[in-house]
């Protein structure tokens, strides 16, 4: 379980202090898929970050089963926007590198890396290097990279927000028939409110300067989820709502 | 697309060689004419005299001599500026401990400090290796630093996420990612290392290619001076071929390109 206590983050620009986020109280249950949706700059990656250890709060406190969490650890699994690979290593050994950094062979780390490589399509591609790949294979590379760490939590920045439109819906999918059999909790950042809809079990919308949590959104969309949710009434009726939300947020 | 690439190679390598042999057959008609003096030697008879003086081995003993002191000093110059400018590309510290230094010495001809150095070890191998890596650190210590500088961060994050410790990431991470500029500087290095080697070797009493040359400068015998130039050139653009293959094997997958 993930607990956010009061985190307050500010920065220091130069001579004067912005403050970027917070107060924000959150809980994200063991096996929850949480998607936070807020415009750009209200502060959503830096919580994503604190989350990852890889930032600390300036007052306040991010906890994983009540233990605070100060620095970065393969518990919590960090998938970049851009995918982040190893250029000079192939699609294989990037997937296998996680796993030889716990002591294992190269031979066994190559051998287990293969299994996660099969799990996000990528089989026939393990010997190619990144630069072969187009950007939605070589997400699910990295995104398999990261599997590989066997993490608890996967703290995801906007994965999809540079792929094409139809490339993204894809891997959206395929993200979700992947979590639906993991039993992993996922916090997803993204400014899809589609996206933030499809993916999530709750929506948690963050707005404002400093950025603060507006709404903490239950989506009842039956799960399994697959492209027919897509189009499923329920659906509009929550964008529509979200879309007001973000409006009124923007505004403000 | 590969047989396209493959074309354009042959393509390349028939204007390359064209033009080439055009410039070989122009020098060996102008060495021919009436009006040509005696120094001015022709491609045939430099190729003659340094097959010949090669098969005596006079030529041969001296170039292994010369290659031997450059590719000492490159290895030791280029070693100690690839692994401390990784360090201060990494490290800020590191990078603020040499800064000064390092822009000061680099300001100075390395040649230039060849009779201060001569002073301690006289003009021996020893002073030619350390003057030649001397000039080697410099492109090799700048570059590495601003290939590490220049690394992805989010490469260094993955680094921590895996709960790797600073000398992992190092070696794991860093290098490899740091490696095409890296090896642009030693290729810089290795050519520096060609130059400083004559130099060094045209000075004082020696042995080596730079010596021939000048010797036969002096002598007025031109076939072997020639020859010598020859053998310089020969050694510095197979030594360069060799790095090129082995730079080109080591940063597969990394979008860089090794022209020239």
């Amino acid at each position: 379980m993930l607990t956010i206590n009061s985190v307050v983050k500010k920065f220091r620009r130069g001579s004067h202090v912005v403050h970027a986020l917070g107060p924000v109280d959150l809980k994200i249950q063991q096996g929850e898929f949480v998607t936070v949706l807020g415009p750009s700059g209200c502060g959503k990656t830096t919580l994503l970050h604190m989350l990852g250890g890889f930032e600390t709060p300036t007052s306040g406190s991010v906890e994983i089963h009540g233990q605070p969490i100060t620095k970065p650890s393969r518990k919590l699994g960090m998938v970049f926007q851009e995918a982040t690979l190893f250029p000079w290593k192939t699609v294989l050994q990037n997937i296998a590198w996680p796993i030889e950094q716990t002591g294992k062979s190269r031979a066994e780390a190559l051998d287990q890396a293969t299994a996660y490589l099969d799990k996000v399509g990528l089989h026939r591609f393990g010997k190619a290097y990144p630069m072969e790949l187009s950007g939605g294979m070589r997400q699910r590379a990295a995104l398999a990279r990261t599997l590989a760490m066997q993490p608890e939590v996967l703290l995801m920045d906007e994965p999809f927000g540079a792929l094409d439109a139809p490339t993204r819906e894809e891997m959206q999918e395929e993200l979700m028939r992947m979590w639906q059999a993991s039993g992993l909790t996922v916090v997803f950042i993204t400014h899809d409110i589609t996206e933030s809809i499809f993916l999530g079990d709750r929506v948690v919308v963050l707005g404002g300067k400093p950025g603060t949590v507006m709404e903490d959104c239950r989506i009842d969309l039956p799960r399994p989820r697959t492209a027919a949710t897509k189009s499923d009434p329920k659906v509009l009726e929550y964008r529509a709502h979200l879309w007001d939300l973000i409006r009124r947020a923007s505004a403000a | 697309m590969k047989p396209n690439l493959a074309n354009e190679r042959q393509r390349l390598w028939g204007v390359t060689f064209g033009f080439v042999a055009l410039l070989l057959i122009l020098w060996e008609l102008a060495s021919r004419r009436e009006a040509a003096p005696a120094y001015f030697l022709g491609p045939l008879a430099i190729l003659g005299t340094a097959a010949e003086r090669l098969l005596h081995g006079e030529v041969l003993g001296q170039t292994v001599r010369s290659a031997s002191r450059a590719y000492a000093g490159f290895l030791i110059g280029g070693a100690v500026g690839v692994a401390l400018g990784l360090l201060s590309g990494v490290s800020r510290t590191v990078r603020d401990l040499f800064d000064v230094s390092q822009a000061f010495v680099h300001a100075i001809p390395k040649i230039s400090l060849f009779p201060a150095v001569a002073v301690w070890l006289g003009f021996s191998d020893a002073s030619r290796i350390l003057i030649i890596a001397l000039s080697c650190f410099f492109p090799a210590y700048l570059n590495a630093m601003s290939g590490a500088m220049g690394i992805n961060p989010r490469y260094l994050w993955l680094s921590r996420n895996n709960e790797i410790g600073p000398v992992r990431t190092f070696f794991q991470v860093v290098l490899p990612a740091s490696l095409p500029r890296t090896l642009v500087g030693l290729r810089i290095s290795l050519m520096v290392a060609f130059i400083l080697m004559v130099a060094t070797e045209v000075v004082g009493h020696s042995d080596g290619l730079g010596s021939v040359v000048m010797l036969a400068y002096q002598d007025g015998d031109y076939r072997q001076m020639y020859a010598g130039i020859l053998m310089i050139a020969l050694a510095g653009y197979f030594s360069n071929l060799v790095l090129e293959r082995l730079a080109v094997r080591l940063c597969r997958g990394q979008n860089m390109e090794f022209g020239g």
